[in-house]
């Protein structure tokens, strides 16, 4: 199966369970929970059944192309369902199915892993999913979110695109993926792996970043106290990635990670509460 | 009938770690209930996999066991008048009850006799007892951590998603939480095996094990252990691998099946504790050792049957695969330079905003390192020195970024890497110990010297920042961090005085800190210190007081930062406590004490003593002194503490025949000031009045 088939796939199979299908968002994300749809509907009072594919930036995991299965920028496949059906761990394991899996050939493990996103003051508790000792999806009851603690619960699904396409594809390096009939995996990402991976590691201004990442600190702050919450959401977004850039040139050390955390948290935590008054003021 | 009951929980995967706690609290939160609801049983049997939480009790009673109760009611007195007839109170109170006075009886309670009725319990059948019994004992088990997963307002460690009853071969009917989840004879297989129906208790295991579910985790256990042994004996190599790894397997298989895996000879290159943290930490992986070289075999242990072992094999070999590529690709780039040229990239790192860098903070640790020594009189200096200037490097290696567990180690073979002496490198591995309670400590002298001045500098620098520990909130860890050093220096009887050493080199800390901060320290670490003598070493509350004591004299909180010594004094009062005119030198200390107590002035004229027994007691003093000086500087306080009990006489005498506060002001200052140099001396053990004496004896 195609790259995009998979993605096909599992649209194809989500929608028929009722999610809608959205699309990436267009600022940087580490992961598909920090896509607002994902952070400010799972906040809400409302229902919810939501599936897109999220490309995943994270500077510290590039390996400048050179590692079959590590990625500064890989893709999620993220659903969220609120609340979360009692079937959900069986309604999971079919979407594996569906996609092209044996499930009963191979060792499949919930293994525990209790997600946090320190900078989302994000908790859940849940699992790794870990097939032939390959962690393939990150399956979480949301607890918190933005600081706020959650009523209903909702359930998130990450699966991780690369690493199900190596297994369903055979291979053993993730640039040997067919994307479609005529594309490789290579073609389309390796030169870009490689080039940031030579920035992230090598060339990413450390003093210019930290400006910007104070700029947008302030953007945010001055645009969520104005109740325009979505942008102060975006520049929250950005301090984000920004930080994980400072992090993958080794410029903060364990001690000041700490710190930078606690004011991106601070934002995002204020946007949490502006949506939360905004909901409010609608009932 | 008698009966056995069985009561299965069905959760989705339970955290491997959190399942014997959980197994254990079945066991005796049922054996409570089922004793306080009267029902008698043989043995209670708790099983578990990581999808469910079972209790067998065999032989369970079919009704509850005689119980009468004793209801106590009007006294004697009131209940007949002196016809002897029963008055309106005794009459009221049987009625009441659907009795007849009749059938009461008397009995004497708290020396008045009432009348009492006894009443038998109803006995309940045992299947109605469980359907209220059974939910509360499911809702009563409390996760170390807990979740929410749906509006039925139950919370566990995991959602619950089925249970199953059955009492004999009845299910025993019952829900639990507000959406309703009922209880059935319906339990599940393994994951990609069938349900099963139930018809009786004692088909139990054995219909889970046709389904793949080993349900003993005693049995599992065993399997996994066959299972090593077999591969060790069949491949001669040895296993590494601890309790807690094996627990792990254990509790998060239902069915294990071990599946021996090879790794690429080319990986050998990398350390072994590399290879073996990868695989721990990745995919909890049992890794082996071939005499003393590195095995290349590692072993998983599958959740399933022995069926297509081989695609599982292919799969486990290409992660691990992955996984150490990564690790290649960390030691690679991190051996590009030798550890020494790391150092240097410390100077971008930030150790903490308010602080600076943790290049900084290595020439902190690198100065206080050489003054430990130096007042340690060690001869080592240049070695100690190049450990502390490489004892941070590796915290920038791509290694340690990924595995955090692996500072201290990386930073010890990227030492030997650079050809740095093997006790240099040791040292900074062992920098970090203790790293918990009861943790080994350093094992070379240099590691216990770099151990000491990395944590004394945290903690310092963290509370200069304001960052001291309030309630549960530690945010930079240094309560563990000074009470590790306290224990090293206490175990390792350091002789060094912490507060002098900080004072001393108070311009290490002239951009971050100020004296309150420093006073802030000394009495951080002297409530660590506190903790540690009253908990650890058993010293009881009055002697900790006693030599934790501040005099009155100029800088004499100084005196209190000599850790070492303060114990041996602790250990000295316990020891001289029994021995004879011990208690009656505390009261005659107490009485010097009272006197002098804030009194400063410490000048006086000996011409001016009058009375024959002040210049006796001023001549013992000069004699004790004299001596206690000495013994002091030899840390010989049983010896101080013999000279203290020799002056309890000339002390006793004194009082007896001298008045202090007299009208004569000038004597009475000089009096004073005397006295007051006499309690100084007591200081060089602590405040001996605040021990508690058994003032009968």
């Amino acid at each position: 199966m195609y790259f995009e088939d998979i993605v096909l796939t599992l649209h194809s199979f989500w929608q028929r369970r009722g999610c809608m299908l959205t699309h990436p968002y267009d600022v940087e994300t580490g992961a598909g929970t920090f896509n607002p749809v994902t952070f400010f509907g799972t906040l809400s009072v409302k229902p919810l059944r939501v599936a897109y594919v999220e490309p995943s930036r994270r500077p510290t995991d590039g390996r400048y192309g050179n590692n079959p299965i590590r990625l500064h920028l890989h893709h999620q496949y993220q659903v969220i369902l609120k609340p979360a059906p009692a079937q959900i761990q069986d309604i999971y394991l079919s979407s594996l199915e569906e996609i092209g899996f044996t499930l009963a050939e191979h060792d499949l493990k919930f293994t525990e892993d209790d997600w946090e996103s320190p900078t989302l003051a994000a908790a859940g508790v849940g699992w790794q999913i870990w097939f032939d000792g390959m962690e393939i999806t990150q399956f979480t009851y949301f607890q918190q979110m933005g600081g706020i603690s959650l009523d209903p619960i909702s359930v998130e699904l990450t699966y991780g695109l690369e690493r199900i396409a190596i297994l369903l594809q055979g291979k053993e390096n993730v640039f040997d993926l067919k994307w479609n009939k005529e594309t490789t995996y290579r073609e389309l990402w390796w030169e870009k792996e490689r080039q940031f991976s030579i920035y992230n590691f090598e060339h990413a201004s450390v003093e210019r970043i930290q400006k910007i990442f104070a700029a947008c600190e302030e953007e945010s702050q001055a645009n969520c106290v104005r109740g325009l919450i979505f942008p102060a959401y975006d520049y929250a977004l950005k301090c984000s990635h920004l930080f994980n850039l400072l992090d993958s040139r080794g410029a903060i050390s364990v001690t000041e990670r700490e710190r930078y955390i606690t004011r991106i948290r601070k934002l995002t935590k204020d946007c949490a509460k502006g949506y939360m008054a905004m909901e409010e003021d609608e009932r | 009938m008698n009966a056995d009951l069985l009561l299965e929980i069905g959760i989705e995967e339970m955290p491997a770690a959190e399942i014997p706690d959980l197994m254990q609290q079945v066991h005796s939160k049922a054996a409570v209930l089922l004793k306080d609801h009267r029902l008698v049983y043989d043995r209670i049997k708790v099983l578990s996999t990581p999808r469910r939480l079972s209790l067998i009790c065999y032989n369970l009673s079919e009704i509850q066991s005689v119980m009468t109760e004793e209801i106590k009611g009007p006294p004697v007195a009131v209940a007949f008048d002196a016809h002897n007839n029963p008055t309106a109170a005794a009459t009221g109170f049987a009625t009441s009850h659907g009795k007849r006075v009749s059938d009461l009886l008397r009995q004497k309670m708290g020396g008045k006799e009432y009348l009492v009725l006894h009443r038998a319990l109803p006995q309940l059948a045992t299947s109605v007892v469980l359907t209220s019994l059974l939910p509360e004992l499911i809702v009563s088990i409390r996760a170390g951590k807990s979740m929410r997963w749906d509006s039925s307002g139950l919370e566990f460690v995991r959602p619950i998603r089925w249970i199953v009853c059955l009492y004999g071969n009845a299910i025993i009917p019952f829900t639990v939480g507000r959406d309703g989840l009922a209880s059935s004879n319906c339990t599940r297989g393994h994951r990609f095996a069938n349900d099963i129906k139930l018809s009786s208790v004692d088909e139990y295991e054995a219909r889970l094990a046709e389904q793949l579910v080993i349900v003993d985790p005693q049995m599992r256990y065993q399997r996994v252990q066959k299972a090593i042994a077999a591969v060790e004996e069949r491949e001669g190599v040895t296993s590494i691998a601890n309790d807690e790894l094996i627990a792990h397997i254990v509790h998060s298989t239902e069915y294990p099946t071990a599946i021996l895996g090879k790794f690429p000879v080319e990986f050998l290159s990398l350390p072994r504790e590399v290879i073996s943290t990868t695989l721990y930490e990745e995919g909890k992986f049992i890794t082996f050792t071939c005499g003393d070289k590195f095995s290349t075999y590692f072993l998983g242990f599958r959740n399933g049957p022995e069926e297509s072992y081989g695609i599982v094999k292919a799969g486990y070999e290409r992660a691990v695969q992955a996984r150490l590529r990564d690790s290649q690709f960390f030691f690679a780039e991190d051996t590009k330079r030798t550890l020494a040229e790391w150092t240097y990239q410390l100077r971008a790192v930030i150790y903490e905003e308010r602080i600076g860098s943790l290049w900084e903070k290595v020439a902190r640790i690198r100065r206080l390192a050489g003054e430990i020594a130096q007042r340690n009189k060690q001869p080592n200096l240049d070695d100690i020195d190049r450990a502390a200037f490489l004892c941070k490097s590796d915290l920038v290696t791509k290694m340690v970024r990924e595995f955090p567990v692996l500072q201290g180690t990386m930073g010890k073979i990227y030492a030997r890497c650079a050809g740095e002496k093997e006790s240099v490198a040791c040292a900074i591995e062992d920098q970090y110990r203790p790293r918990f309670k009861g943790d080994a400590l350093p094992v070379n002298e240099i590691g216990v010297v770099l151990s000491l001045a990395d944590k004394l500098d945290t903690v310092v620098c963290a509370i200069s920042i304001g960052e001291e520990p309030t309630g549960s909130r530690d945010p930079y860890g240094i309560r563990r961090q000074a009470n590790g050093m306290i224990r090293l220096i206490l175990e390792q009887e350091i002789d060094i005085n912490l507060f002098v050493l900080l004072t001393d080199l108070n311009e290490l800390y002239a951009s971050i800190t100020d004296q309150r901060s420093l006073d802030g320290v000394l009495r951080f670490l002297s409530d660590r210190l506190e903790q540690i003598l009253l908990h650890e070493y058993g010293l009881t509350y009055d002697v900790v007081n006693c030599i934790l004591a501040e005099s009155n004299m100029a800088g004499s909180v100084m005196n209190q930062g000599n850790f070492y010594r303060i114990l041996a004094k602790g250990k000295a009062l316990v020891n001289a406590r029994n021995s004879e005119g011990f208690d009656s030198l505390v009261i005659a200390f107490a009485r010097v004490r009272n006197i002098t107590k804030g009194y400063k002035t410490r000048q006086f004229d000996p011409q001016l003593f009058i009375e024959a027994e002040e210049k006796e007691l001023w001549r013992e003093y000069l004699k004790a002194a004299g001596q206690i000086k000495r013994l002091t500087e030899e840390k010989d306080y049983c010896g101080v503490i013999g000279y203290l009990i020799g002056l309890r006489g000339p002390i006793d005498r004194f009082f007896d025949k001298v008045l202090v506060m007299t009208d004569d002001k000038t004597q009475r200052s000089n009096r004073l000031a005397f006295l007051t140099n006499l309690s100084d001396l007591f200081f060089n053990i602590g405040d001996l009045s605040t021990i508690t004496v058994d003032t009968n004896s």
